[in-house]
């Protein structure tokens, strides 16, 4: 009887049931209304396990109309098993056009990267994030957390950043740099490298963060302030390269993967992959501009 | 009362919500939806009734009864299908801005520090919404913060400003404060959020 019953529901359309869609999407709007702060939300069972990228996955679902490009990377690259993955759960639950085309794409689903080419206004970028609070580092229990934001309370997270810089003289958070917007909520920007932080800051696109496994929703506006935390004398600074140019189109202003080839060799290659292929068929695809990337030596 | 038919619950709601999402993004900016042959209470705008069928179910509350008659509430909770509370409770609340309502409006939900989402969002009704200059319009607004660049500036017809102030004043100590999405005659909308600084100017 139970088989029976499953095939009269009717067709859902991306995945996730009506109710929990309207729940994610009212949510989504009330983490637009308070940028940077993590609205709770259901967080329904995925056909992939949390943690993996449900959050994302969610807020995708929620967010996705049949005329919508679709695109997913995953730590940069259009290949890597997440992201194919994902890409073709998506494709197979709503239909929609995918392509690999960074400018092309109306919802852009991410981990670990924000594309190398600039976004625009028509965009919505979603991140799949595995620790949205920024201040579990410094605080384990949750009810203390909230406390801590809501009344601005950062002094623990600015006394572990100069704790860090007085044992190891610099601040030691590589990914995930704790960033704090619209100059009230100190927010985790998910673990993208701290080269990518200033792109967030007034950026153009709708950017989404979705935790599955901690289960929540968290915003960043377009043209919304976004700031890295720093001190007056101890400045935020973004992956030092050191002029390297990636071994296959010599460009030195991306950032880079590092390769070891079978013979023991080190080859440095841009990460983005979209980007990478771009500069081989020499479309010159324009660059997200932000202060610390002007700094940098231009082209080969 | 007529159950809606032609606003289907899995294609329309999710435009409209996009619709929604990028009014919220862009506050001051002026969205339509698309149109639907509703067969709504004249009094209730159809823009308001999309917002609801896209948007509610019989998780959230609404309040419609303040500003509107009774037969508005029965027709969004046949449609909507969302619980019917008192204005002090209810996440969503449908109301008029023609007349200074700010003794309802002081009585809205903004939430607390510590779950600042738990506020309400008011559907307020005007009658004309443009960013360019109108024909005598009750007042000019600027705005300004996350998701505008620089500053919008909106006029506004059928707006008793007293309404606007007391917005204003629930929305002094961010986080908490009530979201606005206005409505008028022409079927548009605009969003203004409680992340966002209202500058007034009167039309003198």
């Amino acid at each position: 009887m139970i088989e029976e019953k499953k095939f009269v529901t009717q067709y859902r359309f991306a995945f996730i049931d009506e109710a929990t869609k309207r729940e994610i999407r009212r949510k989504l709007l009330k983490a637009i209304a308070i940028p940077g702060y993590q609205v709770p939300y259901s967080s329904p069972e995925m056909p992939i396990a949390r943690g993996w990228g449900t959050g994302g996955l969610h807020v995708t679902l929620a967010i996705i109309g049949p005329k919508d490009i679709f695109k997913i990377i995953d730590q940069g690259s259009d290949a890597s098993v997440n992201a194919c993955n994902l890409r073709n759960f998506v494709q197979t639950m709503t239909g929609v056009e995918t392509t690999l085309d960074t400018n092309k794409a109306t919802i852009i689903q991410t981990r670990h990267r924000i594309t190398e080419e600039v976004l625009n206004e028509d965009q919505i970028f979603v991140y799949q994030v595995p620790q949205p609070e920024p201040l579990r580092s410094v605080e384990r229990y949750e009810n203390k957390t909230r406390q801590m934001h809501g009344e601005a309370d950062y002094a623990k997270m600015w006394v572990s950043l100069y704790e860090q810089f007085v044992r190891h003289g610099d601040i030691m958070l590589g990914a995930g740099y704790p960033v704090k917007v619209n100059g009230r909520y100190i927010m985790a920007p998910s673990p993208i490298p701290r080269w990518d932080i200033p792109n967030l800051n007034n950026s153009k696109a709708i950017h989404l963060f979705g935790a599955g496994r901690e289960k929540r929703l968290y915003a960043v506006p377009p043209y919304t302030k976004v700031e890295p935390l720093e001190f007056e004398d101890v400045k935020f600074h973004i992956e030092d390269f050191k002029g390297i140019p990636c071994f296959r189109t010599g460009y030195k202003k991306a950032f880079l993967d590092e390769l070891y080839y079978d013979d023991g060799s080190k080859h440095y290659v841009i990460n983005d992959s979209n980007f990478l292929d771009k500069l081989v068929n020499k479309e010159l695809p324009q660059q997200h501009e932000n202060s610390y990337l002007n700094k940098l030596g231009n082209e080969a | 009362m007529i159950k809606e038919i032609v606003f289907d619950a899995v294609f329309d709601a999710q435009k409209s919500f996009r619709l929604l999402l990028d009014a919220f993004s862009h506050p001051g900016t002026i969205h339509s939806f698309d149109p639907f042959e509703l067969n709504q209470p004249n009094e209730l705008y159809k823009s308001n009734v999309i917002i609801a069928l896209s948007l509610f179910d019989n998780n959230i509350s609404f309040h419609a009864s303040s500003s509107y008659n009774l037969n508005v509430e029965n027709y969004l909770h046949l449609n909507a299908s969302a619980k019917i509370e008192n204005i002090e409770t209810a996440d969503y609340v449908f109301l008029n801005g023609q007349n200074d309502i700010s003794n309802l409006i002081d009585q809205c939900k903004i939430g607390d520090l510590l779950y600042p989402e738990k506020n309400a969002t008011i559907i307020l009704a005007v009658n004309t919404l443009s960013n360019d200059k109108i024909e005598q319009f009750d007042c000019q607004i600027n705005l300004s913060g996350p998701g505008i660049q620089t500053t919008n500036k909106l006029f506004i017809k059928g707006l008793n400003l007293a309404n606007l102030e007391t917005i204003k004043s629930l929305n002094q100590e961010f986080p908490l404060g009530v979201d606005l999405i206005l409505t008028d005659a022409f079927e548009q909308i605009t969003v203004i959020p409680r992340s966002i600084q209202i500058e007034i100017i009167q039309n003198i």
